[in-house]
């Protein structure tokens, strides 16, 4: 024993000098392993494609989880005059970033869904603030205008056709994120209580004196709100000097329109006379208030939410990393809403439904505050929820002939 | 591409519009029966539970028509277009 130790101090001159933890591999190992150079490249390259890999194969898992819940509804057999049924989807961009983000989310998350429960779905993007409550409300006024006869169902070209096609109907709005499901509750509210006739065009003068628009401004300003509420009593008493045809009950909003218009030709007329006539009037705002409020016959359309949680900032990066690598957890968050809004159970729009999403609310603090959603009670009233649905039905089997049964 | 161009003017038979309509009709019978058998193809499955169309796909039908006339429109302007230009084809 003795002789082979000292046998290897004599070999090994520096003995003394190794370390008692080793630095490098054995020997006989590393003759084995590749370079140390092709170690470091394998192991990144291995330990981002394996987390990569790993997430793809758990998101097609849960997807094939929900689709297989969700499937019941497309096996259902579909008649020959039947259209399957429409969503209408409004997205809109999360604050401090672009809406990208939230047509990623929805292909990635919640249309596999829709497919797999064959929701037919129509998707409206609000670019600008304030874009999609003034579809909501455009779309719920031509409704409660075809209900009271001041507009035909069918458009211009289909009247005069021999055959009209069948066209799917939007059964329900399903909102990605708390600020599109604020406008959409903002849209149903001004919807319904806008007045139903349609305000008079404006005939804006070409020439405008600059001496008077002062004037005018300041009344105007003092006189018009910031709301547009139009109140029957209400009579403009600054007599306008330029020549309008409006009836009384829209002369409020004529005035805050024409305030509009006062302020921008104000403006222009100091620029010239030529620009004046070529700029466009300023669109009308149609008066609104609890006199006009009616509901459209068929009732608003249910409202689906999806959560929607975007991470914007340098903080938040390693957050977004680990996001990426496990994507699968968004395919359950977001599915398990989109499912009810597939199975369609609803329920009534309680008060405390107002405050969904507000969890989302500090994640873009830095770019706003708080949503408030301001909506009548009575307008809540007729406005329901999609819900978890108590019964799933099942598939009917042939082969057992068992009526179409339901699972509790 | 219209649908049968509108007669309703033009009582007596003209030769060259019978022609026109011919050719249109061959056009939109064989467009027909492409997306006929393209969509069957593609969308329902070749073991048949039941008779009747399931609402998965008729949403898959509905989408293949839609994207079937949508691209036959735009090849169809774009050969216009180049046809127009004079482009050797």
């Amino acid at each position: 024993m003795e002789n082979s130790t000292e046998a290897r101090a004599k070999l090994t001159p520096n003995a003394a000098a190794k370390p008692a933890v080793p630095t490098t591999l054995s020997g006989k190992l590393r003759a084995k392993l590749p370079s140390r150079g092709w170690m470091i490249f394998w192991t990144t390259f291995g330990t981002i494609g394996g987390l990569v890999v790993r997430d793809h194969y758990l998101t097609v898992d849960a997807k094939k989880r929900i689709a297989d819940k969700v499937d019941v509804l497309a096996k259902q057999s579909c008649g020959v005059q039947d259209m399957p049924r429409k969503v209408t989807v409004y997205i809109t961009a999360p604050p401090g970033d672009g809406i990208h983000k939230t047509r990623h989310y929805f292909k990635a998350f919640v249309k596999p869904v829709f497919d797999a429960a064959a929701v037919d779905y129509e998707v409206k993007e609000g670019l600008v603030e304030g874009q999609i409550q003034a579809m909501v409300a455009a779309d719920v006024r031509k409704k409660r205008r075809i209900a009271a006869g001041k507009q035909s169902a069918l458009s211009e070209a289909e009247q005069s056709a021999p055959i009209v096609p069948l066209k799917s109907v939007s059964d329900g709005i399903v909102v990605l994120g708390r600020i599109a499901l604020a406008e959409v509750l903002q849209g149903y509210n001004d919807g319904c209580l806008q007045s139903l006739d349609d305000p008079e065009p404006v005939v804006v003068a070409e020439k405008v004196e600059e001496v008077s628009i002062k004037d005018e401004a300041a009344s105007l300003a003092t006189e018009a709100t910031g709301s547009v509420e139009a109140t029957g009593s209400v009579e403009a008493t600054t007599s306008m000097n330029k020549s309008e045809d409006t009836s009384a009950s829209t002369e409020a909003a004529v005035a805050a329109a024409a305030a509009e218009l006062v302020a921008a030709a104000a403006t222009a007329a100091k620029d010239g006379e030529k620009k004046e006539e070529e700029k466009p009037p300023a669109p009308i705002p149609i008066p609104q208030d609890e006199a006009y409020f009616s509901v459209p016959p068929s009732g608003l359309e249910p409202v689906g939410y999806i959560p929607f949680k975007n991470l914007t900032g340098f903080r938040n990066f390693h957050k977004k990393v680990f996001a990426l690598f496990n994507s699968y957890d968004c395919v359950e968050y977001a599915g398990a809403s989109v499912m009810k809004v597939a199975f369609a159970e609803t329920k009534e729009f309680e008060k405390d439904d107002l405050e969904i999403g507000r969890d989302e609310e500090p994640l873009f603090k830095k770019y706003r505050g708080p949503v408030e959603i301001n909506i009548l009670d009575r307008v809540r009233e007729q406005v329901k929820l999609y819900v978890t649905p108590e019964n799933i039905p099942e598939l009917k089997k042939i082969d057992e002939e068992v009526v179409v049964e339901e699972q509790h | 591409m219209s649908f049968f161009m509108n007669n309703a003017t033009n009582q007596s038979v003209n030769m060259q519009n019978m022609a026109m309509a011919e050719q249109e009709l061959e056009m939109v019978s064989d467009l027909f029966n492409r997306i006929v058998s393209s969509c069957h193809q593609k969308c329902i499955p070749k073991t048949y539970i039941e008779g009747d169309l399931n609402k998965g796909e008729a949403v898959c039908i509905d989408r293949c028509v839609a994207k079937f006339f949508e691209v036959n429109k735009s090849v169809g302007t774009k050969l216009q277009q180049m046809s127009g230009a004079g482009l050797p084809m």
